[in-house]
């Protein structure tokens, strides 16, 4: 317990020796943290808002109206449920999708009603299953094209691929980023830790010869490392706790008002905790690096 | 502790490539609560010879045992196990700069696990001792040339090491202090401790009044320096 005490008295005391160095180490892993958890939280946000979009998306196979290639109502559903990529199925009769028509034109509709025949043809609505791709959905238009009954296939789509393009970029280019941002932070800190060493070469020189054990010697400098790296990551947290607080009340608003977004992802413990671990491993293998005598 | 030197030589090789023979074939023997005073003048091997016994060199050829243990085999764990029972004083005095007079003391107290209370306590009285009292709270920077010598003095003493060596502890000390050190000196063998001293200060070896092996060329032999 005694020799745990000096270990922490002797790292907070290590830290102060790093000075502006210990400073631009502590910003550098700040802004690394940062930038990865803005990263995480704008994929967070950008997923919220695909899924919403695809949880609304329908294809829609008109059906011909040529009673010769006609197919029962039930084998139609059957056929098209057992396409790979589908989640649901509804079938929508001629009659009803005159309805539709009917109550979508409102009183300019009226005139429907004193045509001959019904020319709305009756159609299949596929609600895709949750998750699939812009080439999934390809497939699956292709192959609802295809059934003998199916006359055309319309879908509004073309959001899907650039949507992918973008939330892999911000994926990829997030980690690349923070990567970068964590290996500057590693390299910060570990030229923190050297000027520390440095600082503490006649502590350490007496207490060798003092035969105090190495972990006790070198211990201090790696923990004030990790105290470092934590710090920053704690700075990063916190300012993007901060400006998802406040971006939350305005931001939220906007993306539920523009683009159907229900809640911005708040910045929570477990993206924190996680973070945080991160800044104290970035911390750890700078300490380590440099703190070898 | 018991400390043997046998037929030990020490070489240095510089980058140049040329060798430097510090010490030749030396051996002693100092037992258990013994004061020895190894004399001679300077470059003669007396450093080399301490740096030796704390393990920061080891011997080209030879043994050197401490309680019978060849410290030059030791692994590093094992070795810092010894020192634990050694208090060194080295011919440059290192002390910390950005910690106190007292700070400097309890620094190795508490990173052998001390309590803080009791490595305070133990550090006052070491500084007491050495005559440090009224420094207590000065910083190195702030202490004489004489002053920061007896801080290391204090420094070494206060765990009460079974062993201590002294690297010229008297240097740039006027002749009262170096009475004073060598009262200290010999109070702490008088504790039981075995001390090794050396120096190139007749007046040190006088006051020790202790067995006198005399360092020259990298041999040692009984008798002060210029006796044999």
């Amino acid at each position: 317990m005694a020799r745990l005490s000096f270990v922490l008295d002797a790292a907070f005391r290590d830290l102060r020796r790093t000075g502006v160095a210990g400073a631009g180490g502590v910003l550098v892993a700040a802004l690394a943290v940062l930038v990865a958890g803005g990263a995480l939280l704008g994929l967070a946000v950008f997923e919220r808002l695909t899924a919403a979009w695809h949880a609304d998306l329908r294809v829609v196979a008109l059906l011909r109206a040529d009673p010769a290639r006609a197919e029962a109502p039930a084998g139609l559903v059957a056929a098209t449920r057992a396409l790979p990529g589908v989640g649901a199925v509804r079938y929508v009769s001629p009659a009803e999708a005159l309805g539709d028509l009917r109550r979508d034109l409102g009183p300019a509709g009226a005139g429907l009603d004193r045509l001959s025949a019904n020319p709305v043809p009756a159609r299949v609505e596929v609600t895709p299953a949750p998750g699939l791709d812009a080439a999934g959905l390809r497939g699956l238009m292709d192959a609802l094209r295809r059934l003998p009954a199916v006359e055309d296939v319309e879908a509004a789509v073309g959001w899907v691929e650039p949507s992918e393009r973008v939330e892999r970029g911000v994926r990829v280019g997030g980690l690349v980023l923070a990567a970068l941002l964590a290996v500057g932070a590693v390299t910060a800190i570990a030229g923190a830790t050297g000027v520390a060493r440095r600082a503490r070469a006649d502590e350490a020189a007496v207490l060798r010869l003092a035969g105090v054990p190495e972990a006790v010697v070198r211990g201090p400098l790696v923990l004030q490392a990790v105290l470092q790296g934590v710090a920053g990551a704690g700075l990063g947290w916190a300012a993007l706790v901060f400006l998802s607080e406040v971006g939350a009340p305005w931001g939220g608003a906007w993306l539920r008002v523009t683009l159907g977004v229900p809640v911005l992802p708040l910045a929570g413990w477990p993206l924190g905790a996680a973070l945080l671990g991160g800044g104290a491993a970035a911390g750890f293998l700078g300490g380590l690096g440099a703190g070898r005598p | 502790m018991v400390v043997e030197l046998r037929g030990v030589s020490k070489v240095y090789v510089r980058r140049g490539g040329g060798r430097v023979q510090a010490l030749r074939g030396a051996s002693l023997h100092v037992g258990a609560g013994e004061l020895v005073v190894l004399a001679g003048p300077s470059g003669a091997g007396k450093s080399t010879l301490l740096r030796l016994l704390t393990g920061e060199e080891r011997p080209t050829e030879g043994r050197v045992r401490m309680d019978g243990e060849d410290i030059g085999t030791l692994r590093r764990g094992r070795l810092a196990r010894l020192r634990r029972q050694m208090g060194v004083v080295p011919q440059e005095p290192r002390l910390v700069a950005d910690r106190s007079a007292l700070g400097n003391v309890t620094l190795v107290l508490r990173a052998l696990g001390m309590a803080a209370a009791e490595a305070r306590a133990r550090s006052l009285e070491a500084l007491r001792d050495a005559g440090l009292a009224a420094c207590a709270t000065a910083f190195p920077g702030e202490l004489a040339a004489g002053e920061r010598r007896r801080l290391v003095l204090a420094r070494a003493v206060a765990p009460a090491p079974r062993l201590l060596l002294a690297d010229e502890p008297t240097a740039m000390l006027d002749e009262v202090a170096t009475r004073e050190v060598a009262e200290l000196l010999r109070a702490v063998q008088a504790g039981g401790t075995t001390v090794v001293v050396a120096t190139r200060d007749p007046a040190l070896a006088a006051a020790l009044k202790a067995r006198v092996l005399s360092v020259e060329g990298g041999r040692v032999s009984e008798g002060p320096h210029g006796a044999a």
